[in-house]
């Protein structure tokens, strides 16, 4: 069965949600992210426009202010309880991490 | 020195990587992309340099938007952001470049480029199907006219050259098709583990099939060359398809000038186009019939290599004579009527129709002959009549056949010699003499 569109987030999608837990323009999460994980994810220009498109189309972010075409973004509370559901995700994924890890492995 | 170029490379729509690697290797030969269009691509000289280009889509742009919509404009606002200097687009296609050495990808989510190129497909999708069916019904359409009709696919140079061209580009459209369903499962199974795989289109086939399609236009034209009227209806309606192409696309760009919506413009260029080519069609029309009528279709007409009066001693009447001809490389066809005059004829006096066939592919004058023999009884449906063995001697040939109706012969016959086969219908009975000379007269045209 299709996963439901946005029911897990990849990497790219979680750390543009987590950036517009502020208002923030949406070209400055280009430089955002990058700065926020140490150069360890970057999003394209095309893929950071389409997914703040499809954020928008699917109720998670809205736009707060234009200015010409520079537009800010926030979450909403669907997209902050999508953030959230993700984050528990992975936290429970760390879990069975530690629980089942190789011994030589565990922290 | 030269300041612009020109190029067509077609490449298929989700071959975005080649697109990119074409326009780098052209800006390192000193051609910088200026202009994209459906006609080609126009590149202005530049100092030769080491460029990366990206070309990618905006599903929403579209050819008859009057300016870039401001979302399209946005999107190329964030690629400027990251250093990609926009170049040019076509319709939804976007071209970028950035001098930078390692730039950051447009596109760093493989799902998301794939779902941007499956939009794309869509689109492209109808387009796919209706060329499929149309190039598989010519294709086929040729291969049963060389099967069951071999006299009508040898003879006239059409039928070779569409079934050139239809299988051509039946296996371009259905490579392309399948090229691109095998990609788009692999790339989603890569995607899953987020890494993008590169697509390589069929552009090479396509241009194989071009230069397949050009080639055998070449040869059709050869054939025609004896044919000047028919020549020049060709080239008329090649003027046509170019005056029309010319004309609908300039429609399209005057409204985009008058800032027309897009959905207008498209409404009213293909209405232009629809009226346009009705109009032009019904000119070609009238002006073929015009010709019909016209004694400028006699002209080059070929010469009948039997007369009625080296045969029969009875002179042929202009004005009830007459004889048509086509060939293509391979064969030729020439029908012709001899008739005497109409009070002669009353009286008595014989006429001939014949069919001469001429090939120099052996093995084809069997293959004609078979194809004759076969369709007596299909040519008089209301007689059951056939095709029976007589002797070939008495006309120099290799095979000789009369026409009966039971056990009543008829005055038709078919005659095969090397390289030539006839089908007489002669109204009177032939002397062997008649015979004799007939066979000599045919056999050594």
């Amino acid at each position: 069965m299709p996963r439901a569109k946005f029911k897990t987030l990849t990497e790219q999608m979680f750390y543009i949600l987590l950036c517009l837990s502020e208002e923030k323009c949406g070209m400055d999460i280009m430089e955002e992210i990058p700065a926020r994980t140490g150069g360890r994810v970057q999003v394209g220009p095309g893929t950071l426009y389409n997914l703040l498109e499809q954020f928008v189309g699917a109720g998670l972010i809205r736009q707060t202010r234009a200015e010409g075409r520079r537009r800010s973004y926030i979450l909403t509370q669907a997209g902050q309880a999508a953030l959230k559901e993700e984050y528990d995700r992975l936290c429970r994924q760390a879990e069975d991490y530690r629980r089942f890890a190789p011994k030589e492995d565990a922290p | 020195m030269k300041q612009k170029k020109h190029d067509l490379i077609p490449f298929s729509f989700y071959d975005l990587c080649g697109i990119a690697r074409h326009l780098e290797k052209r800006a390192a030969q000193g051609w910088m992309i200026e202009k994209l269009s459906n006609f080609g691509w126009r590149y202005r000289a530049i100092p030769p340099q080491k460029l990366r280009f990206a070309a990618t889509y905006y599903p929403p742009a579209s050819d008859f938007e009057p300016e870039p919509s401001e979302g399209e404009l946005t999107f190329q606002d964030f690629c400027l952001h990251s250093g990609w200097k926009f170049v040019g687009s076509n319709g939804p296609l976007q071209v970028f470049c950035t001098d930078q050495p390692d730039p950051l990808p447009i596109h760093t989510e493989p799902g998301e480029e794939l779902r941007m190129i499956r939009k794309m497909s869509r689109k492209a999708l109808p387009f796919w199907i209706i060329m499929l069916l149309i190039t598989l019904a010519g294709t086929y359409g040729g291969l049963a006219t060389a099967v069951f009709d071999p006299i009508h696919f040898w003879t006239s140079p059409s039928p070779l050259y569409s079934l050139v061209c239809y299988g051509a580009l039946l296996v371009y459209f259905g490579a392309d098709l399948f090229t691109y369903l095998r990609w788009m499962h692999r790339a989603k199974q890569a995607a899953l583990q987020g890494e993008f795989l590169f697509a390589r289109g069929c552009h090479r086939i396509l241009l194989a099939a071009l230069f397949l399609a050009v080639a055998g236009l070449a040869l059709y034209l050869l054939a025609l060359l004896d044919q000047p009227l028919v020549l020049l209806i060709f080239f008329v309606l090649i003027g046509y398809l170019a005056v029309l192409c010319l004309a609908v696309n300039g429609v399209k760009k005057f409204l985009k000038k008058q800032k027309v919506p897009a959905r207008l413009n498209l409404a009213l260029t293909l209405g232009a186009d629809l009226l346009l080519a009705f109009g032009m069609m019904a000119g070609l029309t009238w002006g073929i019939f015009r010709l019909a009528d016209s004694d400028l279709l006699t002209w080059g007409q070929p010469q009948s290599p039997l007369s009625l009066s080296r045969l029969a001693g009875v002179e042929e009447d202009p004005g009830r004579t007459n004889s048509y001809g086509e060939h293509s490389l391979f064969a030729s066809r020439e029908e012709y009527r001899l008739s005497p005059s109409l009070e002669e004829t009353v009286q008595g006096a014989p006429w001939l129709d014949y069919t001469l066939f001429r090939t120099w592919v052996p093995g084809l004058d069997s293959a004609f002959s078979g194809q004759l023999y076969r369709e007596a009884p299909e040519d008089h449906p209301s007689w059951e009549v056939s095709y029976q063995p007589v002797d070939p001697e008495e006309w120099g040939a290799l095979e000789a056949y009369q026409l009966f109706e039971g056990d009543e012969p008829w005055g038709e016959y078919l005659l095969r010699w090397k390289g030539t086969v006839a089908q007489l219908h002669y109204y009177g009975d032939l002397s062997p003499q008649q015979k004799a000379l007939i066979g000599q007269t045919l056999a050594g045209t």
